[in-house]
């Protein structure tokens, strides 16, 4: 463990003048470019990582993971308040963050989404601080037969408590599946479904596909809607600071989710993306109205908000303690680390503890700082409910537009978001949720690779999946996952009509 | 059993929709079985299970238009004004990234929010322009002098300079 000295030695470089203004600064520009629409940490970070090559390790880390967690909470304000999660991180917020600011408390699930996010960062911190030897050890016992039923898992979990019809999430899902699978394939390089397209060869980029399904295809049903502004009410009630208490009414919801975060975001792969719909449906089902949520309640933004950002300190475990990346961003992480001619892992956790420290303790202090900017910033942000719907609309044709093009500079992508807009509008339009389809686009390459390695360490036999102490378990999981909810609902009627 | 009703299931935008999603997943699953073992294997379990779910979706709703259990919103058409005002804004999409190309960020951004604001029933012209140039700018600063992204390039003056 660390000692005391080590504790002091870092608030002294932290609380520094320059590294301070270094960090409400990486907040500030972090909570914006969150706010974009498919702009999140994976386009920042790689951005800010020349500007680190000139800085003391320490504080270069600092300011990577400072923009990390900011993106990662800029983008839940753009699921609340446009339905248009700025990262996958955010997508589940937008189920009840939105329908409340329709409802005229964009101001509360800012609050509340806020204060969720500090204290799921604070556990994940705590966790990334006090259990990574532990947790990464769990995370090493995963063999492709795990991850295989771990993203069936999450899909049928996702398909399950999706809003609507369950065949229809099932039938998302699987075509997220195929449209991931479009372009070469992983193992042997052979060409699907490209039909002779270059461009197609690559697969369809995630996030054309994330503005596209949630940006531009809100745009589309907005200017469907023909309404005036997104809030019904035309104003926003509600204010942040009564949102930043109901998370402490709900502890049970807030310490679940983030330990679900925490979790997930050890296991190499699985990001928040996933974190957040897998808390938010953990909260649906121990709830004891379900049905409420996906209507705008506190639960429905604690749950996916205190999960994303316990699940940003969840994802540096595995890339500080074993070098191995969490997730994309982590990968980006690890680089930055790797230019400072530190190393990943053993040597880190003994040699540079201190390095260590200056970051955990630039996390906690950047936690808190996020906190107050965002208090501060998210007033100004929350007024964008009452734009004029003629004007909301282009604007997030622009940013989109932009956003698509400037991650790959290519033409193309931007068709692909308006197509998969088109396709995301009419989606909804006929009852077919677009979360399955998105969580089965993302889990795709995880879980073919995980399904072909795991037949092949096992010779070809599907027993594999079933006999797996951890990948039994998860199966049996998801087994009950289908099961249990239509016979419980069978048993609840007679007592319901008695 | 009534003919009618089960015309009624047949034809909803609900089991069309299916029709189709069983046709292309059949024409996947063809296109799939050229491929070699190893990259036909997991698209085709995907595929059978979209084909089965998507038949059993098919003969629920069925069964829901025969016991007159199929849901209004179903069976509702689509307005074709709504439709048109949804297939303009596609259009104006496309309109503005080629804006984007032939003009570049600043004149492109502006141009098209003070015209699609114009025709999407904006009417305040003061308003609309003083809109249009507040987000232009953000927009610039942003994606120009925060982040210095590579913009698509200006080809106006190319193609007029031959």
């Amino acid at each position: 463990m660390y000692s005391l000295e080590l504790w002091l030695s870092a608030a002294e470089i932290v609380f520094q003048w320059q590294n301070m203004a270094m960090v409400l600064g990486a907040s500030l520009i972090g909570l914006t470019i969150g706010f974009l629409p498919g702009i999140g940490p994976l386009t920042a970070l790689p951005l800010f990582l020349p500007i680190t090559y000139g800085m003391k390790p320490g504080p270069a880390l600092i300011l990577l993971a400072v923009l990390y967690m900011s993106t990662t909470y800029g983008g839940s304000l753009s699921a609340i308040l446009l339905n248009t999660p700025g990262t996958a991180a955010s997508a589940a917020t937008c189920l009840d963050g939105y329908p409340m600011a329709k409802k005229g408390k964009g101001g509360v699930a800012i609050g509340i989404s806020m204060m969720s996010s500090f204290i799921g960062g604070f556990i994940g911190i705590a966790g990334l601080i006090f259990l990574s030897p532990v947790i990464a050890d769990l995370a090493l016992k995963f063999q492709p037969a795990e991850y295989f039923m771990l993203a069936v898992l999450g899909l049928v979990l996702i398909a399950s408590s999706a809003k609507g019809s369950i065949l229809k999430s099932f039938i998302a899902g699987g075509f997220g599946f195929m449209v991931s699978s479009i372009g070469m394939h992983i193992i042997t390089g052979y060409s699907r479904f490209t039909f002779g397209s270059t461009y197609l060869k690559g697969g369809i980029p995630l996030v054309p596909l994330i503005i596209g399904l949630f940006a531009f295809a809100e745009v589309l049903a907005l200017i469907e809607s023909g309404g005036h502004t997104i809030s019904e009410k035309g104003e926003l009630s509600g204010k942040i600071t009564d949102g930043l208490k109901v998370p402490f009414r709900y502890m049970k919801t807030v310490i679940r989710s983030s330990l679900i975060g925490l979790g997930i975001g050890t296991i190499p792969g699985e990001g928040a993306a996933v974190a957040n719909f897998t808390a938010y449906l953990a909260e649906a089902r121990a709830s004891r109205r379900p049905e409420d949520f996906g209507t705008g309640i506190p639960e429905g933004v604690i749950a996916p908000e205190a999960s994303n950002n316990a699940c940003v300190a969840g994802a540096l475990i595995p890339t500080l303690t074993l070098g191995i990346p969490g997730g994309g961003v982590a990968a980006v992480f690890m680089g930055g680390i790797m230019i400072h001619g530190l190393n990943p892992g053993f040597e880190l956790f003994t040699r540079n503890q201190d390095i260590l420290t200056t970051l955990f303790f630039g996390l906690i202090v950047a936690n808190f700082l996020l906190l107050i900017a965002g208090t501060i910033l998210s007033k100004y942000a929350a007024k964008v409910t009452v734009i004029p719907i003629n004007i909301l609309a282009p604007t997030i044709v622009v940013l989109g537009v932009i956003s698509t093009y400037v991650m790959r500079s290519q033409s193309l992508d931007v068709v692909a978001a308006i197509i998969a807009g088109v396709f995301g509008y009419y989606m909804k339009k006929f009852g077919y949720s677009t979360i399955p389809f998105l969580v089965a686009f993302i889990l795709s390459p995880i879980a073919e690779r995980s399904f072909y390695q795991s037949l092949l360490l096992a010779e070809g036999s599907y027993w594999t999946f079933a006999l797996r102490p951890i990948s039994g378990s998860l199966l049996v999981v998801t087994i009950l996952v289908l099961v249990l909810p239509p016979i419980m609902k069978k048993f609840r009627k007679p007592e319901q009509e008695s | 059993m009534d003919r009618s009703l089960i015309k009624k299931g047949l034809l909803s935008p609900g089991f069309l929709i299916n029709l189709c999603l069983l046709m292309v997943g059949v024409f996947l699953l063809y296109i799939v079985s050229d491929y070699p073992d190893m990259a036909r294997g997991f698209p085709r379990l995907v595929l059978m299970m979209i084909l089965v779910v998507t038949a059993v979706d098919s003969i629920i709703m069925i069964r829901g238009a025969i016991g007159e259990k199929s849901s209004q919103k179903e069976t509702e058409g689509i307005s074709p004004g709504r439709s048109l005002k949804v297939f303009y804004m596609v259009g104006l999409m496309l309109v503005f990234y080629l804006f984007l190309n032939l003009f570049g960020l600043i004149l492109a951004v502006l141009f098209f929010l003070l015209f699609s604001g114009w025709t999407l029933g904006y009417k305040k012209p003061k308003r609309l322009m003083l809109s249009s140039v507040i987000i232009t700018a953000f927009v610039y600063f942003i994606f120009k002098v925060i982040m210095d992204s590579i913009l698509p390039e200006v080809l106006i003056f190319t193609v007029i300079g031959g």
